[in-house]
């Protein structure tokens, strides 16, 4: 999968903005220039679920036009995402259609019933009829309309500072049923045991309305080949050592292979998700692996990403690598990343304000000739800059290009 | 008020130091920078240091006027497409100063706006509209104007000064022969006698 064109319009600080990205990627420039956001809005492309609150915060601030648009040629295929503010009307039909839906599931499993759509289509309009204004004007406030061309879908943020308004509409619900489709739904033997269930599932729904946002399903471009790792240290290297299974055992193994090989650290005997061996002159010694070196440990999360099955053909977005590494494993994690990408075909998006990568990058002494060709075919350099805080400059550097400008004119290839 | 101004080589560097002193600019601190000044070990990012200390305001920039050489064929237009758009909005007053040598105006202008283009050109377009303004025996004066393309978002402004044969030519200095004492004089008598610094007020103000 290879992103060609990419046109992003009104995200975060991008006002406009176009990239005709090649295989190895880097993003430089000042802070708040929106590199970060171009990473983003990648990632949003693919997997718009991750849209999860702040609803508002995703648009520009300095445009009118409450639209994002994002535009990608991928390959052959061209590929849209365009995400507005969702109308009140909108909203409200998707919440009712969320709320009953939710509602009539459980209800479904404790009744072993089936409703008809009739019925949902019913109570949906009750839900609207006594929606709560403040609930109304919170989900207003925090829904989005997300369409790719073909398909439409409305997703919108719960808090549970509306769990009372919640509470009161499904009682609302409730009461309804209880009234008016009870009796003409089911003679009179059932209606106890009805009651029950109905009572069951709105307490269910109530106190677990977290499981309403469970209905929302996205189904606009949802693709799993896009990797999005934001930082190398920190907590999620420890979720994925947690859940592990014996395919993840397989590939520690692989890692550890590489991490000796390419001496990552010195005198490494065995390394795996709990603790590193070391060879020291009294034998063999232990350390747990949270004791280990954050650059280190980033070099292990960048390896486990790119172990995994998935990343055959994918997209990479590294959102500022260097953070604890030294120079030295600088060297190592670039020539991971050009191997990786021509082995595996990956494209990959790098986020930077080390001068250290584009350094190695452009260097003939720390890579090897066959890195150096792949680079010249395949790196592009985006120095990113702003003009008034509003409109994204953007410059486009090929390999020779960033050569000639840190070489001849003696720039900082990251900018004035 | 800070001003850049870029010239090819080291004599173009002679005749802006001579013609700068008789603009009347009165306690004005002007920094010459020459690329073959600078040792190898200061030599890495070097242009970038020297361009952000003097954009940025701060106390430990004491000048008003960078001057800088550049040398090598087209480098002086690189370093304007490589940088200085991006510093445009910043510097007050951003002036080329290049020798026409076998080309013409409409030659020039191109040669910019084809650097520009390869590096600016697939991510936000950029328009360069040049309009003549003034010319004397010697010289062609044009300012231009970037605009992001298809929008009226400008960019900024810059001046470009042509000297239609090239200054050693107009001034008879010959390069391995001449001092630089002689060169001084050559310079200082083609400014004088050609009223340069009348021409020179209305671009460097």
């Amino acid at each position: 999968m290879l992103i060609k064109n990419i046109q992003i319009e009104n995200y975060k600080g991008i006002s406009k903005l176009t990239l005709n990205p090649k295989k190895i990627n880097i993003l430089v420039g000042k802070n708040n220039t929106s590199k970060t956001s171009v990473l983003e809005a990648i990632d949003l492309l693919f997997h718009n679920e991750r849209i999860r609150r702040n609803m508002s915060s995703y648009f520009n601030i300095y445009s009118e036009e409450r639209t994002i648009k994002i535009n990608a040629q991928i390959n052959e295929k061209k590929m849209d995402l365009k995400i507005r503010e969702a109308k009140e009307s909108e909203i409200m039909n998707k919440f009712s259609h969320d709320v009953i839906e939710s509602f009539l599931q459980q209800l479904s499993e404790l009744s072993k019933t089936k409703y008809s759509k009739n019925i949902a289509k019913g109570l949906e309009n009750i839900v609207v009829i006594n929606i709560d204004e403040e609930l109304k004007k919170y989900l207003t406030k925090n829904s989005l309309f997300l369409t790719n061309g073909k398909e439409e879908d409305i997703i919108y943020h719960l808090s549970y500072g509306m769990s009372d308004e919640i509470k009161l509409l499904i009682e609302n619900v409730t009461n309804y049923m209880l009234e008016k489709l009870l009796p003409e739904l089911f003679p009179d033997k059932q209606k106890d045991e009805f009651s029950k269930y109905l009572k069951i599932a709105s307490r269910n729904v109530v106190y677990s309305f977290s499981d309403i946002l469970g209905w929302q399903k996205r189904k606009i471009n949802k693709k799993e080949d896009v990797f999005f790792i934001r930082s190398l240290v920190g907590n999620e290297i420890g979720s994925h050592f947690i859940r592990r299974s014996p395919e993840d055992s397989v590939r520690m193994n692989k890692i550890e292979k590489i991490a000796k090989e390419e001496k990552l650290i010195g005198n490494l005997d065995r390394l795996d998700f709990d603790n590193a061996v070391f060879s020291t002159p009294h034998g063999l010694g232990g350390h747990p692996f949270s004791f280990l070196g954050d650059g280190f440990k980033a070099m292990i999360r960048l390896l486990w990403e790119l172990s995994s099955d998935k990343i055959n053909k994918s997209i990479l977005l590294l959102d500022e690598p260097e953070t604890h590494m030294h120079p030295g494993y600088i060297k190592e994690l670039i020539k991971f990343i050009i191997n990786f990408s021509k082995k595996l075909d990956i494209q990959v998006f790098i986020t930077t304000h080390s001068p250290d990568i584009l350094d190695i990058l452009l260097s003939t002494d720390d890579l090897e000739e066959e890195e150096q060709k792949y680079l010249k075919d395949e790196l592009r350099i985006f120095r990113m800059n702003k003009i008034e805080e509003s409109i994204s400059m953007v410059g486009a550097f090929d390999y020779e290009q960033a050569k000639e400008t840190k070489k001849d004119l003696l720039l900082d290839l990251r900018g004035v | 008020m800070k001003k850049v101004i870029i010239c090819e080589g080291f004599n173009d560097g002679l005749f802006m130091e001579s013609l700068v002193s008789k603009l009347g600019f009165h306690k004005t601190k002007i920094k010459i920078f020459k690329q073959l000044d600078v040792s190898i070990e200061e030599k890495k990012d070097a242009e970038t240091r020297i361009l952000r200390s003097f954009i940025d305001d701060n106390s430990f920039n004491p000048y008003d006027i960078l001057i800088k050489l550049e040398g090598g064929k087209d480098s002086a237009i690189k370093l304007f497409s490589r940088e200085l758009v991006y510093s445009l909005r910043k510097i007050d007053n951003l002036i080329l100063i290049l020798d026409i040598d076998n080309s013409n105006f409409e030659g020039k202008k191109n040669l910019i706006k084809d650097m520009v283009n390869k590096i600016f050109g697939q991510t936000i377009p950029l328009e360069l509209n040049f309009k003549e303004k003034n010319q004397n025996k010697h010289l062609h004066h044009s300012s231009c104007k970037v605009t992001i393309n298809g929008t009226k978002q400008e960019v900024g402004e810059f001046q470009m000064v042509l000297f239609k044969n090239n200054l050693e030519n107009v001034c008879g200095i010959v390069n391995k022969k001449d001092t630089e004492e002689d060169k001084r004089i050559k310079i200082e008598k083609l400014i004088t006698e050609n009223k340069l610094p009348d021409f020179f007020s209305q671009i460097i103000n």
